[in-house]
Formats: structure tokens, C-alpha cells, sequence
């Protein structure tokens, strides 16, 4: 399993729909600012700019969040768990439980935002420019927290369970 | 003691000793209460996406996005080279230069960690060059980084704004004052220990001396020194709001890079993109996930309990912004900054709030705290940065940096009892 080729072309291949999705968000982002800064200069009505660049970053915050999972790469206080991570045992427990933990989070989110995308389709939340069911954005954390469990499990053979270390913000 | 209450605090602070990704402790103690109280589990999930569903926030990624255009796009390297021309001549003057080239980089970007590395990744290779001890090298370099947060724009100021409902504007003006206070006291203390340590050594690196040399770095610079005129100057003057200046200091830098300096290819771009990613995904998804959280603490009244145990310890605003001081400076050692903001200030914001305080001028307390964080060990993150780039270890930056660490204290005290050097210019632009 650890040198499958199977595994690394699906990890590639989520890897890859993580960070092409983010380049593709942030740049809708900021290019429907920008227009929104042009048209407000020049006098056109376009007043959907700011719901578009809402909704394009609220999708973006899950998709990051999961590439930055596929990277190992986590905010956290690492003190006193790379203290315990000083011996074998303690740090096989310390990382299985990290591990736990971290998968609960994300099952749980994951499953809760896929049950709001179904409620969503019976009591849509409509927006007011772009006539969009915002509870749609919610397939935005269920699938991308998804790929970042895939990821993890398929990581385990490598014991690469944990998070690598505290990211400067 | 209730389920929800042991959740809090019993769960939450053993995950995070644990070492669980901050953003998964904040989610799971949510969730556990909300398991514990029965609330739907759906309106837990709706919570954390509402988390980030605010428009302000969007500056966040973009200032970080623009930070790391300009440092792949060379502007760091023109803005270095402006401030080691003017003060070069002068000799052990390279901390200074790098203090001074800090606080210019902090008025573009909103990073702490961010500053430190890009500036440092230049004058720390130069300042050991030129005989300067490395460990007062890193030391410079990662105290000089810790004015991104405060000098605006400042990221933390944004998180900060958003959770204590204070203008995010009027934060970004109260930080100037602080801010050049501080850099000019850092700079003091730079230049100080260079005569201490006998660093007798004059910069030769920025070419021929006098005003026609400076005049020609300043013009090939000016694409990168018209940058935090577009930003400060454009949130200033009413033209942009925060978060549209964000998007034009994206657009400018990469233009910039691409186009004037030609020095941002495409792979430098991916480099650029990818960081961007990976730091606002982290911590953006610990600012939905805590607002869960922050939901929890209201719910269970903790600041109203906090608030009869200060009035019991403190009687005036002074005594508790001190108290509060205290244990900033104690949590910043352990708790990643922007995480202890996020954290702290739904439970700080009504306690200063009911004492009279203002919650911008606490705003600069919170953030000059940040600041001393970034350099207290064992989590102080720009102590890691420099002395990576200086290729030390970091117990040895620990004496080095203590100097600058007096300074700042001296700086947060004298912030905390004079509100005025916060508040005067946002009372004064409104």
C-alpha cells in the first residue's frame, strides 16, 4: 500500500483539485473587488460584485483550510505535545490521538454540512443579487473536508498522522 | 460542574495541550456542548461557515496574498536597499536599518512572522557579512518583524475589529503612533547594543555615497514606495475600504513585480499563491470554527464571571489592564497569537468594555502584547523565523533578544497608561 501507485495518483490528484480550486477562488475574489472598485469609479450599477467575491472567499476559507491540512501545516500549541513526543511511547499516543481528534472534527463537519446542503434543498436561503441557495456552500466544507480525510487515511502508511508544526501567521 | 462547563474547561484546554490543530479543539468543544445541551448539531456546522461569512475578512488572504507577491517580486529588496543607503554610513547601523526597513514593510504587509522573514531573509545574511554577532542579528531581525502587526494594515487588528465591533479604520489609525513610537525605541536599542558589541563595520554593499545615489535608489524604487501611499493613503482619505485596499495592494504588487521589476515569473507566482493558501487556510478556518466557540462562552456567561473576579482583584481600569497585561503576557508564551486574539477577546472585550476602557485603545494593548509574544519562547514564531534564516539555535537568541523584549515592555506600559497615544489620531481623523 505505501508505494502504491494507485495511492500516490489519487493523492496527486486530490492534492492538485485543492490548490487549482484555491488559485481559482482567490483570483475570483479579488478580480470581482477590483471590479467593484472600477465600477463604483465609472459609475456602473453592478452590485452583485460584492456577493460574488463573499461567496467565492466563503468556499475559498474550506478549501485552503483543506490544502493547508494536506500540508500538514495547522495552527496549534506544540509545546507540551512535542515535550511528550520525546519518547516512542508517548509519542504514539500523542500522535493516534491528535489523529482521532482531528478526524472527529472533520467526519463531524463534514457530515453536518452535507445534512445543511440537503435541508438547504427544501428551505433554500435565496441571496439577494445573484438569486443564489447559500446553503450550496455548504458542499464547499463537506467535499474539501472529505478530501482532507481521504488524504490523512491514505498518509497513515507513511505515518504521517499528525500536524508538522505551528505555521507563522 | 455541568457537561458544558467541563467541556470547557476540561476538554478544550486538554486538546490544545494535546497539540490538536486549534481549529479541531474549538470545533469538537462545540460541538460537545452543543451535543450536551441538545442543540440541533446543524445550527453548530451553520455557525462555523456564518463564522467567516463577513465581508471585512476578505482583507485578510488578500493582505497576506500581497505580502507574499511583494517579497516574491523583489519590492522587499528596493525597500532594503533605500534605508541601507541613507543610513549604511553609519557605522554598527545595519539593526537600525533593518528596524527602519521593518517598520516600512509592516506598512504594507499585516504579518509579524511575515515581516521578519522577508526583511530578515536580506539583513541578516548581510548584518553577520559584515561582523554584527549572528544571534544580534536574528534578534533584530525577528523584533523588527513584530511591527507588521502593529504598523497597519495588521491582520490581527482585522480579526481584533471583527470580534470586539470596533472600526477596523479607526484601528489602523491608532496603530501609527504606537507603531512609530515603538520602531523609533527599537531602533534606539539596535543601535545601542551594535556600539555595545563593538560592530565598528560601515555598510559598502549600497555603492557610491551622497544624495544623487539615494535620488536614483528612490526613483528605481518608487513603484515599491508608492505601495503603502495606495494602501494607508487610500483607506485614510474615504477612497477605499479596508478590504478594497487590500485588493488594490494585491493588484499593485503583482503588477509591480511582474510588469516594472520583472521579477515575479510564473513559478515565483505559484510560490506566492501556495503560501497564501496554506496560511490563510489555517488560520482562517480557526476564526469560523471559534465562532462556535465564542457562542459557547456567551452562552455560559463566562466574561460576566470573569468580570466579578477582576472587580474583586482590581477597582480601577488601570489595575485591570495590568491584570490583564499579566496574563496576556503568560498566555502569549504558549498560545499562538492570532489564536489567543481570537480566543481571548470575546471574553476580554466586555470586561474592559464594563471598566470604561476603550475598546480601541485595548485593541493596541491586545496587539502590542502580540507583539511581545512573537518573541517570548517556547512559542515565540519569529525567534523560529529568525534564527532559521541566521542558522542558529534559538536558545541562543533567547539574551540576545532580551534588550529589545525591555524596550517593548516599557513600550506596552507606557501604551496602557497613556490612552491617548492611541486614541488621539483616530479622534482626530474622524
Amino acid at each position: 500500500m505505501r508505494n502504491s501507485p494507485l495511492r500516490e495518483t489519487v493523492l496527486h490528484a486530490l492534492g492538485w483539485v485543492q490548490v487549482w480550486t484555491s488559485h481559482f477562488l482567490i483570483c475570483l475574489t479579488v478580480g470581482s473587488l477590483l471590479l467593484q472598485v472600477f465600477s463604483r469609479e465609472v459609475g456602473w450599477q453592478v452590485d452583485w460584485t460584492e456577493e460574488l467575491a463573499r461567496f467565492s472567499f466563503l468556499v475559498m476559507v474550506f478549501t485552503t483550510a483543506s490544502f493547508a491540512s494536506g500540508r500538514m501545516t495547522h495552527l496549534r500549541v506544540s509545546v507540551f505535545s512535542d515535550f511528550a513526543s520525546r519518547w516512542a511511547v508517548s509519542k504514539w499516543i500523542v500522535e493516534k490521538l491528535q489523529l482521532a481528534c482531528i478526524l472527529a472534527f472533520d467526519g463531524l463537519f463534514c457530515w453536518y454540512a452535507t445534512a445543511n446542503v440537503i435541508e438547504g434543498f427544501r428551505y433554500p436561503t435565496i441571496s439577494p443579487s445573484l438569486g443564489f441557495n447559500e446553503s450550496l456552500l455548504f458542499i464547499a466544507p463537506a467535499s474539501f473536508f472529505a478530501i482532507a480525510i481521504v488524504q490523512r487515511l491514505l498518509r497513515l502508511p507513511d505515518g504521517a498522522d499528525a500536524d508538522g508544526g505551528v505555521l507563522p501567521t | 460542574m455541568s457537561a458544558t462547563q467541563l467541556s470547557l474547561a476540561v476538554l478544550f484546554p486538554a486538546l490544545l495541550v494535546l497539540g490538536v490543530p486549534i481549529y479541531a479543539a474549538l470545533g469538537l468543544t462545540g460541538f460537545a456542548v452543543a451535543y450536551f445541551t441538545d442543540s440541533p448539531m446543524l445550527f453548530a456546522s451553520q455557525t462555523i461557515l456564518n463564522g467567516v461569512n463577513q465581508y471585512p475578512l476578505l482583507a485578510i488572504p488578500a493582505f497576506i496574498l500581497a505580502g507574499n507577491l511583494m517579497e516574491q517580486g523583489g519590492i522587499t529588496r528596493h525597500i532594503v536597499g533605500i534605508f541601507r543607503h541613507m543610513f549604511g554610513h553609519i557605522r554598527g547601523s545595519l539593526g537600525m536599518v533593518t528596524i527602519f526597513a521593518c517598520m516600512f514593510f509592516a506598512a504594507i504587509s499585516g504579518s509579524g512572522p511575515g515581516t521578519a522573514a522577508a526583511i530578515g531573509g536580506i539583513m541578516i545574511p548581510a548584518m553577520i557579512r559584515y561582523g554584527y554577532p549572528p544571534a544580534y542579528a536574528a534578534a533584530v531581525a525577528a523584533t523588527g518583524g513584530t511591527l507588521g502587526v502593529l504598523i497597519p494594515p495588521s491582520n490581527p487588528m482585522i480579526i481584533y475589529g471583527l470580534i470586539a465591533n470596533a472600526s477596523i479604520r479607526d484601528l489602523f489609525i491608532a496603530g501609527v503612533m504606537p507603531g512609530l513610537l515603538i520602531g523609533l525605541a527599537l531602533a534606539g536599542v539596535a543601535y545601542g547594543m551594535a556600539r555595545y558589541h563593538r560592530v565598528e563595520t560601515i555598510d559598502s554593499e549600497v555603492g557610491g555615497e551622497g544624495w544623487k545615489r539615494l535620488a536614483w535608489l528612490v526613483w528605481d524604487g518608487k513603484a515599491a514606495l508608492a505601495l503603502p501611499v495606495l494602501v494607508l493613503g487610500g483607506i485614510y482619505s474615504g477612497i477605499f475600504t479596508p478590504v478594497e485596499a487590500s485588493i488594490m495592494a494585491v493588484a499593485y504588487a503583482f503588477l509591480v513585480g511582474r510588469f516594472a521589476y520583472k521579477s515575479l515569473e510564473p513559478a515565483k507566482l505559484k510560490v506566492a499563491f501556495e503560501r497564501t493558501h496554506m496560511i490563510s487556510g489555517a488560520l482562517m478556518i480557526v476564526v469560523a470554527c471559534s465562532t462556535l466557540f465564542a457562542r459557547v462562552i456567551t452562552f455560559e456567561r463566562i466574561p460576566q464571571a470573569l468580570m466579578t473576579a477582576f472587580s474583586t482583584q482590581a477597582s480601577d481600569a488601570v489595575g485591570v489592564l495590568l491584570l490583564i497585561n499579566l496574563l496576556l503576557l503568560i498566555i502569549g508564551c504558549f498560545m499562538e497569537t492570532m489564536s489567543a486574539i481570537i480566543i481571548l477577546t470575546p471574553i476580554l472585550v466586555p470586561l474592559v468594555k464594563s471598566f470604561g476602557i476603550d475598546p480601541v485603545h485595548f485593541g493596541m494593548i491586545l496587539i502590542v502584547n502580540v507583539e511581545i509574544a512573537f518573541l517570548t519562547p517556547p512559542l515565540g514564531v519569529n525567534l523560529f523565523v529568525a534564527a532559521q534564516i541566521a542558522g542558529i539555535k534559538i536558545e541562543k537568541m533567547f539574551m540576545a533578544v532580551l534588550p529589545f523584549l525591555l524596550a517593548l515592555l516599557a513600550m506596552l506600559a507606557l501604551i496602557t497608561l497613556v490612552p491617548e497615544l492611541s486614541l488621539w489620531l483616530p479622534r482626530l481623523l474622524r
